[in-house]
């Protein structure tokens, strides 16, 4: 048995029952990392000596007959834009090169209190701005199933790292995709709960009306237990909400009697040819399945949801970004003979050629002269998108369609930024409106390349397109990644 | 929709605190001139009854109450800085540039 495929779900049946320990799953998810990590580069940081100290614990605890939580003895990576208070945090930037926050994201608290292991800090797009991993300060990470080709992103090392097994478990976040789209490329789940469900207090601030923290797993059930321990109010985010817990739970026929919308006349010419075969079966597994297929329209989330999300997003974050200015954190330009040069030159060495265009365009966004007629238009068309998705919502209980317009594709293949803008046109609106959404492996294509395909609910149904998405991806789920590594 | 010059550009960096480097500038002027050109796409809606969003829309806007607490880890905080001195944060002078 190779422990580090085990799902956490076995893990934690196999330590309470004392049929291995922890420490022995955190061994095999190390050796699993340094084998494969030279092909992948899923990793910013691997805290093996804090793992391994930390398995002791929880054997004894085990030992002693003690139940730690949920997650007791589970390996879980965690996106390097969620502070974690023993590992550095530097969001695959150089400006944040060597800090390590002085206190834990309320996620980590919270699966460090449910008994899970934090393995590591999975790569990314620095600040999370990317949908790739291209853009991490640090080099990209490599696809599992083909080396040659990107993880996708921003969370590509987070979706890479599970699905190599590195961890049955990963989080990152998601701004317009960020978790969905690498999802899809690696194969495996990965959902964007409710804005509001998940806390985002110690997620390093993208763009804060759409950042949302979620969960990455190869089986249906992992996600299940890791969503039930990261959902949940926080008072320490204004904007997570005070509601019960969702219960998540899988029942035998998900899709009786729902309706699900589809977009086949909207997504058509989009799509690549083997994700479009990929969308007509599940649609047809779908109507087999008791489901009543609707044709919905969102005519201006899919026309005009990216112009207006790269519009807010980089207005958010030029203003989210302006702390980092070489004062209190991170890194600091050494000569500068005044505190606007020390300003301008660290913030020019430490930031990246995206998070710079991204900085610039959100200040002329925002700048006097021109917000009325981008961040205000923005705004406008945000709301229409918002009622487009409500009355969609009126009609059906999820829309599918699939996660990205194509698979992985090649590491460099795409020639400039709008460009790369261009892949996220399915998973932005979902952002843009606040409603969960959740990528699940539909198949593969004939270069053994993993298809995605997601499902989009009303706000707060996050536990029933999980049940949904368990169903439709339980043909495909659980498999470990061996394709491409060398 | 106006299309940015070299200058402008440089003058969206300084009010964004960022130096642009010479090398910088050409890519920079024209990924912003695409993405500019691609906003203007907005411009065929016609969104003159449209409310702007606001974060009100997705929920209600909830403040916790302000209470004093003490931290913990004050020197965890300080020690981050690239230049602690004692209690303080050192800085360069402040003014005079132009």
């Amino acid at each position: 048995m190779e422990l580090s495929s085990l799902t956490a779900v076995e893990i934690v049946q196999g330590i309470q029952s004392r049929v291995f320990t922890c420490k022995d799953v955190v061994k095999a998810c190390l050796k699993t990392i340094y084998e494969k990590e030279s092909s992948l580069h899923a990793m910013l940081f691997v805290a093996d000596e804090g793992a391994l100290k930390r398995a002791d614990e929880i054997d004894a605890a085990a030992q002693a007959g003690q139940d730690l939580g949920p997650l007791m003895g589970v390996p879980v990576i965690v996106k390097d834009n969620i502070c974690t208070k023993d590992m550095p945090t530097t969001c695959a930037s150089r400006i944040l090169e060597n800090w390590t926050p002085p206190y834990d994201a309320t996620v980590v608290k919270s699966l460090l209190n449910a008994g899970a292991v934090i393995l590591g800090k999975a790569n990314c797009d620095e600040f999370a701005m990317g949908g790739s991993t291209e853009n991490s300060a640090f080099g990209p990470t490599m696809n599992p199933w083909d080396v040659s080709r990107v993880p996708g992103g921003s969370s590509g090392g987070s979706a890479a790292a599970v699905a190599a097994g590195y961890a049955p478990i990963s989080l990152g976040s998601d701004t317009g995709g960020s978790i969905r789209q690498p999802a899809s490329f690696c194969g495996i789940y990965g959902m964007k709960p409710t804005y509001g469900q998940v806390s985002r207090y110690g997620l390093v601030a993208f763009a804060s009306s759409l950042d949302q923290i979620g969960p990455f797993a190869r089986t249906a059930e992992d996600m299940k237990l890791a969503l039930s321990v990261i959902c949940g109010f926080d008072c320490h985010d204004s904007t997570s909400e005070k509601r019960p817990a969702p219960q998540f739970t899988f029942n035998d026929a998900p899709l009786a009697g729902k309706k699900i919308g589809i977009l086949s006349r909207l997504v058509a010419g989009k799509l690549s040819a083997d994700l479009q075969s990929c969308m007509d079966v599940q649609i047809e597994k779908c109507r087999q399945n008791g489901a009543e297929i609707v044709e919905v329209a969102l005519p201006k989330a899919l026309e005009y949801g990216l112009a207006c999300y790269y519009i807010l997003a980089p207005a958010e974050a030029s203003s989210n970004l302006a702390r980092y200015d070489g004062v209190r954190y991170g890194m600091a330009y050494k000569d500068a003979h005044s505190l606007l040069e020390l300003y301008v030159k660290t913030r020019a060495a430490g930031f990246g050629p995206e998070v710079k265009r991204r900085i610039l365009t959100g200040t002329y966004v925002l700048s006097s002269g021109f917000y009325d007629a981008y961040y205000l238009t923005a705004q406008k068309v945000r709301k229409v998108i918002k009622q487009e998705f409500a009355s969609a919502f009126e009609q059906v209980d999820a829309i599918l369609l699939p996660t990205s317009p194509t698979p992985a594709f090649k590491i460099g293949a795409m020639s400039s930024p709008l460009e790369m803008y261009m892949a996220d046109v399915f998973t932005i609106p979902i952002n843009l409106a606040g409603l969960p959404g959740i990528s699940y492996n539909a198949g593969f294509n004939d270069e053994g390349l993993p298809l995605g395909m997601q499902l989009i609910g009303p706000r707060w149904s996050d536990a029933e397109i999980l049940d949904m998405a368990a169903y439709l991806g339980k043909e495909t789920e659980g498999r470990i990644a061996e394709g491409g590594i060398r | 929709m106006p299309r940015l010059s070299a200058e402008e550009v440089i003058k969206v960096g300084k009010l964004a605190r960022l130096d642009i480097a010479p090398e910088e500038l050409d890519s920079l002027a024209t990924h912003f001139n695409d993405i500019l050109a691609y906003f203007s796409k907005l411009e065929e809606l016609d969104l003159s009854a449209v409310d702007p969003f606001t974060m009100e829309d997705t929920q209600p806007i909830r403040l916790r109450d302000d209470e004093v607490a003490a931290y913990d880890n004050r020197d965890g905080i300080l020690d981050q800085s690239p230049s602690r001195d004692g209690d303080f944060i050192r800085v360069p002078k402040i003014g005079g540039d132009k």
